[in-house]
């Protein structure tokens, strides 16, 4: 459902990309992805599969401090329908 | 090598130090300097509570048996924290709005205020938190014998683990009684308990990250070489297969845990002192995880590469640092896996002691004491107080039972992983009472309830083969020996991994249940009304604030004595006096047997809701109010009515645009006939006028003739002339009005036939021939080139041309005038163009030219045979309509003026067909 008319642009965007980082973020943390990192190789001596999960995760974490950074509070409340 | 008594006297101190601690936080909060302890930091770390001794200890023991595996145990709540926009936002806004205690309380508040509801859940957290708090048990009793071992046998450590485990819960239980349950809180919550918790958190990070930078850097040269010397000593670094199903369940159940364990929704939701601080939440305490589990693989597989064979990875945090000689590091690591199982057994013994205290002792002391509230002063407050201290006592020997019984044969992290498959029983139940808003309370019952009994049959009861023959032998043959029913292979599916089958079956079950039986069964209404709360909690202008201002019409028969009487018992005399003035209610001797008004029992049950839950103050406020006269049906009737009320007016408005647009169309029919009314008016008095001068000059001619009758003949032969001449000049002016009005009213029968418009113009011309001679124009001729038909009456159409062409050729004052006739056919339509090279049409007569009694030039120019009457072009005007073709002035060869009729082809070109071609018949 679309928002109030007089919501900016902007706040669409990040509501869809609040949706978007947690979805990519399980796609990317299950297997038929997963596996593919899974095949036996080191970086800098470390199992390429426990770096790929920490940078996954490293990334999540900035993607949602990026995220929550831009808006300084839920007080609005968001467009019917936006929360499922 | 550290003495027994020197650990576990360290570790009643630092339990003092958090005593202290919250005893300080809890005297700020009073006073209202709550300040940093209602930071979203100390917020993020209570959170952390998560992480228990299986992060602390379990967490290296899973890397260390069973890989990266340990890694999902943190993914799961990192992605339900970094998508908390969807879920947990909603969950805080309603709780915030209905004064949530507890997950129990949530659901049963979203199904109806259920009470059944509440104990079902009540029930099933204290069942699946019992492994729980044994793994904290067996975690704490662990690291206090290996690391007073080396030691010998010292005096605590000689009860064994039976008995030193007894020792711990009991102690536990009293430090939780005195640090809990002090009082009944306002909102439970705890700002004392949260601050302890927060400093624990901080207390069992560092500890970790400094056992892991110690043996990442201090024992060894970074990550690269332990993996190296692991590799070396034969184990193998990488995941021993590829990631599947068990991955996935156990990333399912660590996202499900994390809003469902009750302490968890106890810190996250109830504790929560503002919504924004979510935002903080969503981001650092995936972080704090992250950093928690940095150092684990590489603490596993040193620990694997250096310790000897038969050492308990479990164990490895405290175990690395002692064998390295580092006891004051040791004793710290000691007292951060004591923090972390600490921290969650107060966490979750009062969580679970709020919702038995609110869900099952208060509903059943209601039902079978008469006057509860009447017995003394702060009867429930105390009568909560005693339940909730008995039951953490209660839930923390179950913990100590199971911790008995199971044995210390298994490592840390499956244990968790039971209680975790427990607790995800609730998420389908859950996440309908967020998003689903036809689940019922018997579907939320039933599913659970299936669920629960799965759960119990699938995973719980093989916990205990290891302690038990009989359980043992149900595993191996099912029950009565019925195969289908053994518990780890439920009809057959016993390839699976135990936890992967139980999860698969219970969720199944769980979810289907839930969805069938809510299809099947009906919502009474104050489950509706609280459904429609709860999922439209953002869509709703009060903020969830509930049913709060539907309830004003009903008549309350409480005195409001009577209800201060109770607020008093549950809430304490000062906030029960601070309500009642708030709402400028009055009581006691200045108002006896003053009626309290509706509006204000509704909120006193809010305020008591958030005491002791929503079914238990509906209970208790039902049985105040007189012959319980505020029974909910009623309120619920109301805001039924109310609702269609709403939907009443709805339709109203509706309705009355539909009248608004009506009323506007009408006004516009009213414009539009009085304009017609004018028209008709200007047409009167024209017709009037035309009619009146030829009838003056007849008149007064005659009368001559009447008077004088001694007039010469010539003279009288003029008169006679005259008279003739303006009657015939009458008579056709009569006869085109006649024309006209049976045109436009459509009156005259009219057939369009297909006609040869060729032939129509010709016989036009061959009548204009004479005037044109007369007056000496150059008549000229251009031809369509093929045979041409149109559907039309051949008669008007003539007329049209004759009216057309007489027009040009009466107005044209050119010294040498000229008309020229041009017809032609287009790819539809059949073109005659009648142009001259008089003075043309002015601009300004342009638009009107059509109109009735439009005569270019002055009125008396009648211009010889054909004098203008004004109707000419109007009449052709109609006709052409008729016709479907149009009229119209165009830019033609010659100077003057161009009058271009257009008529469409008729498609049935053949005469043959003639007839068939009924184009625009009359209107």
């Amino acid at each position: 459902m679309a928002g109030p008319p007089n919501r900016p642009a902007g706040d669409t965007r990040r509501r869809d990309a609040a949706f978007v980082l947690p979805a990519f973020g399980t796609l990317l943390l299950l297997p038929p992805f997963l596996n593919l990192f899974n095949r036996g190789l080191l970086v800098f001596g470390i199992p390429l599969e426990a770096v790929y999960l920490f940078g996954v995760w490293l990334a999540l974490i900035l993607g949602a401090f990026a995220m929550t950074r831009r808006r300084p509070d839920t007080a609005e409340d968001p467009a019917p329908g936006d929360d499922g | 090598m550290l003495s027994p008594d020197f650990v576990i006297l360290t570790a009643v101190a630092y339990v003092g130090l958090l005593f202290a601690l919250a005893y300080v936080s809890d005297l700020r909060a009073r006073q209202g300097r709550a300040g940093f302890l209602r930071s979203p930091l100390v917020y993020t770390l209570s959170i952390s509570v998560y992480c228990t001794s299986w992060t602390f200890y379990g967490a290296v023991g899973t890397a260390a048996r069973n890989g990266l595996e340990f890694m999902a145990i943190y993914m799961g709540p990192t992605l339900v924290f970094v998508g908390w926009w969807f879920l947990l936002r909603k969950l805080l806004r309603i709780a915030h709005g209905q004064r949530i205690t507890s997950i129990a309380d949530f659901l049963s508040s979203r199904f109806g205020k259920s009470s059944k509801l509440a104990i079902l859940v009540t029930v099933i957290a204290v069942v699946t938190i019992t492994p729980y708090i044994a793994l904290q048990l067996k975690a704490v009793t662990t690291s206090i014998q290996v690391i007073s071992t080396a030691d010998g046998r010292g005096r605590l450590a000689g009860l064994g683990d039976a008995g030193l485990g007894l020792a711990v819960a009991m102690g536990m239980a009293v430090f939780t009684i005195l640090f809990g349950t002090r009082n009944v809180d306002a909102r439970e919550q705890h700002p004392g308990v949260v601050a302890a918790i927060a400093f624990e958190a901080s207390v069992k990070f560092v500890a970790l990250v400094a056992v892991g930078l110690f043996v990442v850097f201090g024992l060894s040269d970074g990550p690269a070489q332990i993996y190296a010397r692991a590799a070396e000593a034969g184990f193998t670094i990488h995941e021993p297969g590829p990631f599947g199903s068990r991955w996935v369940t156990v990333l399912f159940l660590s996202a499900c845990a994390v809003i469902c364990l009750p302490r968890q929704f106890q810190i996250t939701v109830v504790e929560n002192a503002d919504e924004n601080h979510l935002r903080t939440a969503a981001w650092a305490f995936p972080a704090y995880l992250l950093l928690m589990s940095l150092f684990t693989l590489p603490i596993a597989f040193y620990g694997l590469a250096t310790m000897p064979e038969g050492s308990n990875p479990d164990m490895f945090v405290l175990t690395l640092p002692m064998a390295a000689d580092q006891n004051a590091l040791a004793l710290f690591a000691f007292i951060g896996g004591f923090s972390s199982a600490t921290s969650m057994i107060i966490v979750a013994s009062i969580a679970l002691s709020i919702m038995v205290s609110n869900h099952i002792v208060l509903p059943l002391a209601l039902r079978f004491t008469r006057d509860l509230a009447a017995h003394e002063a702060q009867g429930i407050a105390r009568l909560l107080l005693v339940s909730r201290r008995t039951s953490i006592a209660v839930i923390l020997f179950l913990g100590f039972i199971y911790f008995w019984l199971t044995g210390e044969s298994g490592a840390l992290a499956p244990i968790g992983l039971i209680s975790f498959a427990g607790v995800a029983q609730f998420l389908p139940a859950l996440l309908a009472a967020l998003y689903w808003r036809g689940a019922t309370v018997r579907g939320a019952l039933a599913g659970m309830g299936l669920g629960f009994a799965v759960w119990g049959w699938t995973l719980f009861l093989p916990s205990f083969a290891a302690g038990s023959d009989m359980v043992a032998g149900l595993l191996a043959r099912g029950p009565w020996g019925i195969a289908a029913l053994r518990p780890q292979a439920l009809f057959g599916m016993g390839d699976t991994d135990p936890l992967v089958h139980s999860l698969f079956w219970s969720m199944l079950l769980n979810a289907g249940m839930l969805v069938l039986t809510s299809l099947a069964t009906r919502q009474d209404r104050l489950e509706r009304i609280q459904a429609g709360v709860f999922v439209d909690v953002f869509r709703s202008g009060q903020r969830g604030q509930g049913h709060g201002g539907t309830g004003r019409a009903i008549r309350s028969t409480a005195t409001a004595d009577d209800l201060f009487f109770l607020a008093e018992r549950v809430l304490g005399w000062q906030r029960a006096r601070a309500l009642f003035e708030d709402a400028g209610i009055r009581h006691g001797a200045h108002a006896r047997g003053a009626d309290a008004p509706p509006a204000f029992v509704i909120r006193l049950e809010r305020e008591l809701a958030s005491s002791i839950g929503a079914a238990s103050a509906h209970i208790l406020l039902s049985k105040v109010v007189r012959g319980d006269a505020l029974s909910l049906d009623e309120v619920m009737q109301i805001a039924d009515e109310t609702l269609q009320v709403i939907s009443h007016s709805n339709e109203l408005e509706k309705k009355s645009n539909e009248l608004r647009q009506t009323a506007r169309q009408l006004q516009e029919a009213n414009a539009k006939l009085h304009a017609l009314h004018r028209q008709k008016d200007d047409f009167l008095s024209q017709v009037s006028h035309e009619v009146r001068t030829p009838m003056t000059s007849i008149r007064s001619i005659s009368e001559i003739l009447m008077r004088q009758p001694d007039l010469d003949e010539a003279q009288r032969d003029r008169f006679v002339g005259l008279i003739h001449h303006e009657s015939v000049r009458l008579t056709r002016l009569l006869d085109e009005i006649l024309d006209l009005s049976a045109l436009e009213h459509g009156e005259r029968d009219w057939e369009n036939h297909p006609v040869d418009p060729e032939a129509a113009l010709s016989r036009a011309m061959e009548v204009c021939d004479a005037i044109a001679r007369q007056r000496n124009i150059g008549f000229s001729r251009e031809h369509a080139p093929v045979p041409v038909v149109v559907a039309g009456d051949s008669d008007r159409l003539c007329q049209v041309f004759i009216n057309i062409i007489a027009n040009a050729i009466a107005h044209n004052r050119d010294p040498e005038p000229r008309v020229h006739v041009r017809s032609r056919v287009t790819a539809t339509e059949y073109q005659v163009e009648i142009m001259d090279n008089g003075a043309g049409i002015a601009p300004e007569f342009r638009a009107t030219i059509f109109d009735k009694f439009v005569r270019i030039g002055e009125a008396g120019n009648t211009g010889g045979a054909f004098p203008g009457l004004g109707l000419g072009l109007n009449i052709s005007h109609t006709i052409v309509r008729k016709l479907q073709g149009r009229i119209e002035l165009v830019e033609g060869a010659l100077p003057g003026a161009c009058f271009r009729i257009s008529l469409p082809l008729c498609p049935a070109a053949p005469p043959a067909l003639e007839g068939s071609c009924q184009a625009g018949a009359s209107s």
